[in-house]
């Protein structure tokens, strides 16, 4: 797994949940919210998939 | 409506249903057919993280706070991210070192402290037990709601309590397990976060296409309602961004510091590899069981709900819809979010208590059948528990909102959080630095948070101190040191966390770490595994280890334990060496660390101890010294190795700004070094020649190089449409580590040329001496001859005098003849120059020849450009013009052609007299400036007419060259430049 994915996924999460995105999509929040989060779940899962493949499964 | 039978007969069911799914998940395990070691079982176990405060407050904060609900699972759903960095090294050291608790984490960073694991305990019991009985007051809550009858709701909460407290100890404190892994109690609170799952999502449905049509419908009406502005944050307060940001941390923290989830995440861990799933799948799950949230929240205000009762519209809503199978559905979805949080909690709290207070109580009281009693005290303390919830729930809980009291527990756990994370990455961390952060952050929780719920519930008078208090600027709880403008749970972050990392940091900066700390902190640190350090305790034999195992595990298990080492590797209870007892002791301990914790398992096993304090203080003393010398080292190979990058780079600089081509090879001749000047030599990029056959990248070199036998000498680079250069090639061989050769290339054509030219001037110099002195000496005695000869010839005499005089007289001229070019060949001393026009000599040189017969077979074609007047000696001009013209027709018998073309450039004027005549042999071409060489035979020529051009052109500062090939013609440039 590579240690620098992590934590600019982490870094990133911490961006789009954070102010000020939400200040920018205040009047879309609720649709803001539910999207990115699913998209961020997205990214997690294929961070996780690409390292499972690195690792030789898993 | 129920009737209270009928629900608590469902109740029982859903329990009785449980403990079958636990009791086959544990059978399962014990066969080695494990259901639970796999990644989605995993996954979902820790969503026990979603409580009755998620199943039915976040519907409640929702309807009344907008979507600042969501922050308590998107900052687990951040913090998922670095599981695989951050998880994954807490699960390794806990399986390494046997850790089953939090408190015992955070204890063993510190080396083993008691003090440690007894506050962490004690914290966490104090910030959790309430919102242990928040779980049991919403089944107590949701039960009235479905009988419609409050009566009768505290004998269900009290007997629901008892049942909860049974079923976590038959699974959770079946026997004081050296891992404290539970297969079945993982396996049923994975099926309890289906089943809300399940429950949570069917309401939803129920409700966003039931009662309405989709979550369109629901957003649309909800914009046009008064309650449009739950829908955003409010906008332009710098307080709900803040409090957002807080409630996002703090859940970041709680997802991995809760007792429970430290339980689930950690000590039910069986693969670090299940993280990779679980950091995917567990927000998954967060997602789904939140996308129903704001529809039901929604939904229950547009449908006349009010916002203080919002916390159950997940049931009120099917119930006054009538549908009571669904309510009932939800009910159990929420008993089931509640019972998984109160078994696992009093599980993981039930251990830390055991660890941290119950066995350091115990500790040196010779108690009979120990292991037994310790069993039984640890299945007090879960079941003391869940009691103390119930007495929380039916007493004070009714003044907290789930909400409310979820919260205060993540501000709780929150305090470990400095000791716990910088502990894995910061050495310096001692154990008095933790435990002054977390009592400061501890006291900032009871005065920030707890004092004033306390206040706000009647538990504490208002009046009197505590008025003073609270109207007192600088120790006002809500607004500490005159700090307003923050929401409580960001003031309390605030307050805490400060004070918590200055104590921490602080006081381990300060203070001296001791011997265990300094330990613990590098196996923490930077190791995943204890065992590079060996213990210093030594039990005396085998059966001193097997009688401390057998007090906490019973004898059964403690046989086990020694006979398993024993087979594992080999060894008889007799052939037990000093090394290997070493080595049982650390399993046992280890072992033992699992049931009673490795601060009182290392205290068990140092009573062992075969070696004295006084040994003991000399060898701690030793490990000390050799730390700091290896740091010292540690200093001094940095600064070796800066010293060596600087002498590389230098020796790098010093190679590449010679203007020598320099390579090094190895023993295959394949290049592993390439300077810039061995580019421009060779004409190969460094970047092309590293690793290539030498042999192979050299090919313009004649001879080669690198063939069988490796050479040195002179040598030629011939390259398309280049002139070739000539080089001096060294080759050696490196000695040393490293084999193979350096081979140098120096471009010396320039050198060879300055060369010929300074050997052919000295000749010249030296023949020119040689022919004014013939010339002198030889000239006047001849021309005394000729004259004598001449005057012979006019007197009379016989035919044969006059014949003889004759033949005298032609032989005398001839001789004249070469006297005469001698002496124009001596006579190369300055003379004057004028500025002449080179058009006008060439063609009165052209005039003179053209009558001569010979002259006639050769057509002529002058291209002379306009040039300016350069300055020279016409006559020596007209001289090195008229050889030419004769040398080229003496190489033309037959005829052909004669280009002359004269061109001027910016600093030079550039002759070229090119032929088509007979050429002459590329041996002999270097040797026709020499005075006396001809190729004409003795009796045409003196060998002196080019040498004499030669002369005169050196004389005028110009270069002569020739080009010529046999049978090819021969082009001679002349190159005379305007300034001498």
């Amino acid at each position: 797994m590579k240690r620098d994915i992590w934590v600019a996924l982490f870094l990133l999460g911490l961006l789009l949940f954070g102010w000020p995105l939400l200040n920018i999509f205040l009047e879309s929040l609720t649709y803001y919210l539910f999207i990115i989060w699913f998209i961020y779940i997205g990214l997690i899962f294929f961070a996780s998939r690409s390292s499972e493949r690195e690792d030789g499964g898993g | 409506m129920f009737s209270p039978w009928v629900l608590l007969a469902i109740i029982l069911g859903y329990l009785f249903l449980l403990f079958f799914v636990a009791y086959v998940a544990d059978r399962k395990e014990q066969q080695g057919r494990s259901l639970v070691s796999n990644p989605y079982i995993y996954s979902l176990s820790l969503a026990v993280y979603c409580t009755s405060w998620t199943f039915y407050g976040s519907v409640g904060r929702a309807a009344n706070s907008g979507l600042s609900f969501l922050t308590i699972y998107l900052g687990p759903t951040i913090m998922a991210a670095l599981w695989w960095l951050v998880l994954r090294k807490i699960i390794l050291i806990s399986k390494e070192n046997r850790i089953t608790t939090i408190s015992d984490f955070i204890a063993t960073r510190y080396g083993k402290s008691l003090t440690l694991s007894a506050l962490v305990t004690i914290v966490a019991v104090v910030g959790i037990t309430p919102y242990l009985g928040l779980q049991l007051k919403a089944i107590m809550t949701t039960f009235s709601l479905l009988s419609g009858r409050h009566e009768g709701s505290h004998f269900a909460g009290w007997f629901i309590s008892v049942i909860l407290g049974v079923f976590a100890v038959i699974f959770g404190a079946r026997r004081l397990d050296a891992s404290e892994r539970h297969g079945g109690l993982v396996f049923a609170v994975a099926f309890e976060s289906a089943f809300k799952l399940v429950a949570f999502l069917l309401v939803g449905i129920f409700v966003s296409y039931g009662l309405f049509d989709g979550f369109g419908d629901i957003m649309t009406k909800m914009k046009a309602s008064a309650y449009a502005g739950l829908m955003t944050l409010s906008e332009g307060s710098q307080e709900s961004y803040s409090e957002w940001t807080s409630l996002t941390f703090l859940s970041m923290m709680a997802i991995m510091f809760l007792p429970r989830q430290f339980h689930v995440l950690v000590v039910e861990n069986t693969s670090p590899e299940h993280i990779k799933k679980a950091v995917w799948l567990f927000p998954l799950y967060l997602f789904l069981i939140n996308i129903f949230v704001l529809p039901i929240a929604y939904g229950g205000l547009l449908l006349g709900g009010a916002q203080e009762s919002a916390d159950f519209f997940v049931l009120s809503i099917p119930l006054q819809q009538g549908n009571p199978l669904l309510a009932a559905i939800v009910f159990l979805g929420g008993f089931s979010a509640a019972t998984a949080m109160v078994i696992v909690e009093s599980v993981a709290l039930s251990t830390m208590v055991m660890n941290s207070l119950v066995m350091p109580a115990l500790l040196g009281i010779n108690i009979k059948g120990l292991h037994t009693v310790l069993l039984n005290i640890k299945r007090i303390v879960i079941l003391g528990l869940v009691f103390l919830g119930y007495i929380f729930a039916v007493s004070i809980g009714e003044f907290y909102s789930l909400v409310d009291i979820g919260l205060k527990s993540f501000e709780a756990v929150t305090i470990f959080a400095p000791a716990l994370l910088l502990g894995l990455v910061w050495k310096g961390g001692n154990r008095k630095g933790a435990i002054a952060g977390i009592l400061a952050g501890f006291s900032v929780w009871i005065y920030t948070l707890l004092i004033p719920a306390m206040s706000r519930a009647g538990i504490i008078e208002k009046g009197g101190f505590m008025a003073a208090v609270f109207n007192s600027h600088l120790l006002n709880p809500t607004a500490l040191f005159g700090l307003q403008g923050m929401d409580r749970w960001t003031h309390s972050l605030f307050w805490g966390m400060l004070l918590n990392l200055l104590f921490f940091v602080g006081i381990s900066l300060f203070t001296r770490q001791t011997d265990e700390d300094t330990r613990q902190a590098i196996i923490f640190v930077d190791s995943f595994s204890p065992r590079h350090f060996s213990s210093t305790y030594r039990p005396a034999n085998i059966a001193a280890i097997e009688d401390v195992l057998e007090q906490y595990l019973g004898p059964g298990e403690a046989r086990e334990v020694v006979n398993g080492f024993l087979a594992r590797n080999s060894l008889t209870r007799d052939s037990v060496s000093g090394e290997w007892l070493m080595k049982l002791r650390e399993e046992a301990e280890q072992i033992l660390s699992g049931a009673l914790g490795p601060s009182i398992s290392t205290l068990v096993f140092q009573e062992l101890s075969a070696i004295s304090r006084d040994e003991s203080h000399r060898i701690s003393h030793s490990i000390r010294q050799i730390s700091r010398s290896l740091r010292l080292s540690r200093q001094e190979l940095a600064e070796a190795n800066r010293q060596l990058a600087m002498l590389k780079e230098f020796s790098e600089n010093i190679i590449e700004s010679l203007p020598l081509g320099v390579a090094t090879l190895d023993e295959s001749h394949r290049v592993t070094y390439w300077n810039t000047s061995m580019e421009l030599i060779t004409g190969a990029e460094k970047s092309d020649a590293l690793g290539k056959d030498a042999g192979g990248l050299l090919t313009c070199l004649e001879p080669r190089l690198f063939s069988a036998v490796i050479k040195e000498g002179e040598i030629t680079c011939r390259r398309n449409f280049e002139p070739p250069i000539i080089l001096k090639g060294y080759v050696s061989r490196l000695t040393g580590v490293q084999k193979g050769y350096v081979l140098v290339l120096e471009d010396i054509t320039e050198k060879k040329k300055i060369e010929e030219e300074l050997f052919r001037a000295t000749k010249h110099a030296s023949v020119g001496r040689l022919a004014a002195g013939v010339s002198h000496e030889i000239g006047n005695p001849l021309a005394s001859i000729s004259s004598l000869v001449q005057e012979l010839l006019a007197e009379d005499g016989s035919s044969f005098v006059k014949s003889s005089l004759n033949t005298i007289h032609q032989h005398v001229n001839r001789i004249a003849r070469i006297v005469r070019n001698l002496g124009d060949f001596a006579r190369l001393y300055p003379r004057q120059r004028v500025p002449t026009d080179l058009k006008d000599i060439l063609q009165s040189t052209i005039d003179l020849v053209r009558f001569d017969k010979n002259f006639k077979k050769i057509e002529v074609r002058t291209d002379v450009r306009n040039t300016h007047p350069i300055k020279l000696d016409p006559d020596q001009m007209q001289q090195v013009f008229l050889n030419l013209l004769l040398n080229a027709r003496d190489a033309m018998p037959d005829g052909g052609k004669l280009d002359i073309t004269v061109t001027q450039s910016n600093n030079h004027v550039e002759m070229v007299f090119a032929d088509t005549g007979s050429g002459i042999d590329t041996e002999v071409k270097d040797k026709v400036f020499d005075p006396f060489f001809t190729t004409k035979g003795p009796t045409r020529g003196t060998g002196l007419g080019l040498s004499i051009c030669y002369s005169i052109v050196k004389d005028h500062g110009g270069t002569i060259e020739i080009e010529s090939e046999k049978n090819q013609g021969t082009r001679f440039i002349i190159k005379i430049p305007f300034e001498v």
